[in-house]
C-alpha cells in the first residue's frame, strides 16, 4: 500500500510516526506526481496541523485555503496494470475498508 | 420573554459544541455517510438562535456565548458547502498502465514507482496530515 500526498518529508515523517504507520508513505510537495495524475484539488480548505485531540480525532482549527490531492484510490496488479480507480466527489467520503476489498476480491479473485 | 437571551445563547453554544462532537467521533469512527442532514439544521437553529440572542440583548454576557456559537455552526455548514472535489481530470482509466513517478520518502530518500514492479499495489492520493 502507498499512500502519496502534498505533506512535505517532516511532516511524512510525523505523521508516519505518530499514527504508527506502516504503509508507504510518500512526499509530493510540489504536487508534481498529483498533477501528473490529474487528481489536484485547487482552492481545497485544509486546517493547520493538530494541536491536541478529542475523541482520538486530532483537532486542526485554523482553516486555510491550499492545492492538494483529490482522495483516490487506484488498485494495480502484478504487471503493472490499473484494475480499479475510485475518486471521492466529496472530500470527506473516502475508500473505505468495505470498498477496497471488494474491489480487490473482484480484481484478484482467489 | 419566557427564555432569557442569555439562556439562547447558552443552548445554541451547547447544540454547536455537541454537534461538532458527534460530527468529529463520526469522522473517527469512519461513520460519515452523505450529508449529515440532522446535524446541519441543529447547526441552523444554533446559528439562527444566537443571531437571535444577540439582536434581543446585545450585552456581552449573551454576544459572547451567541458569538462562539455562531462561528462553529457556521465554520460547519461553510466546510460541507466546499466539500464538491473536482473530478473528471484524472489522466488514467482502468486498463492503464501505471504512469511512472518518484516521490520522496520520510527519510529523505527517493522513491521511484519502478520499485513496485511485479507486486500488487493499492495506491492513495489523500489530502495530507493533519
Amino acid at each position: 500500500m502507498v499512500a502519496l500526498s502534498k505533506d512535505n518529508r517532516a511532516d511524512v515523517a510525523m505523521h508516519a510516526n505518530r499514527d504508527k504507520l506502516s504503509l508507504l508513505l510518500l512526499s509530493d510537495p510540489q504536487l508534481e506526481v498529483i498533477r501528473q495524475y490529474g487528481v489536484e484539488h485547487h482552492k481545497a480548505v485544509e486546517f493547520s496541523t493538530a494541536r491536541f485531540s478529542i475523541a482520538g480525532t486530532p483537532l486542526a482549527l485554523v482553516p486555510s485555503v491550499k492545492t492538494m490531492a483529490i482522495p483516490t484510490s487506484l488498485l494495480i496488479d502484478e504487471n503493472g496494470v490499473i484494475r480499479w480507480i475510485d475518486q471521492a466527489e466529496d472530500y470527506r467520503l473516502r475508500s473505505d475498508e468495505m470498498r477496497v476489498m471488494q474491489a480487490v476480491r473482484e480484481a484478484f479473485p482467489l | 420573554m419566557l427564555v432569557s437571551p442569555q439562556l439562547f445563547a447558552v443552548v445554541a453554544l451547547c447544540i454547536a459544541v455537541a454537534t461538532w462532537a458527534v460530527y468529529l467521533v463520526a469522522i473517527a469512527r469512519s461513520k460519515l455517510s452523505g450529508l449529515p442532514w440532522g446535524s446541519m439544521v441543529l447547526m441552523l437553529a444554533a446559528l439562527g438562535g444566537g443571531g437571535f440572542a444577540i439582536a434581543s440583548q446585545p450585552t456581552a454576557p449573551v454576544i459572547a456565548p451567541a458569538a462562539v456559537g455562531m462561528v462553529m455552526s457556521g465554520l460547519f455548514l461553510w466546510l460541507l458547502s466546499v466539500r464538491k472535489t473536482p473530478i473528471g481530470d484524472i489522466r488514467v482509466s482502468v486498463g492503464d498502465s501505471l504512469m511512472p513517478f518518484a516521490a520522496q520518502l520520510g527519510d529523505g530518500t527517493q522513491f521511484k514507482s519502478g520499485s513496485l514492479t511485479g507486486q500488487r499495489i493499492l495506491l492513495k492520493f489523500f489530502r495530507g496530515s493533519w
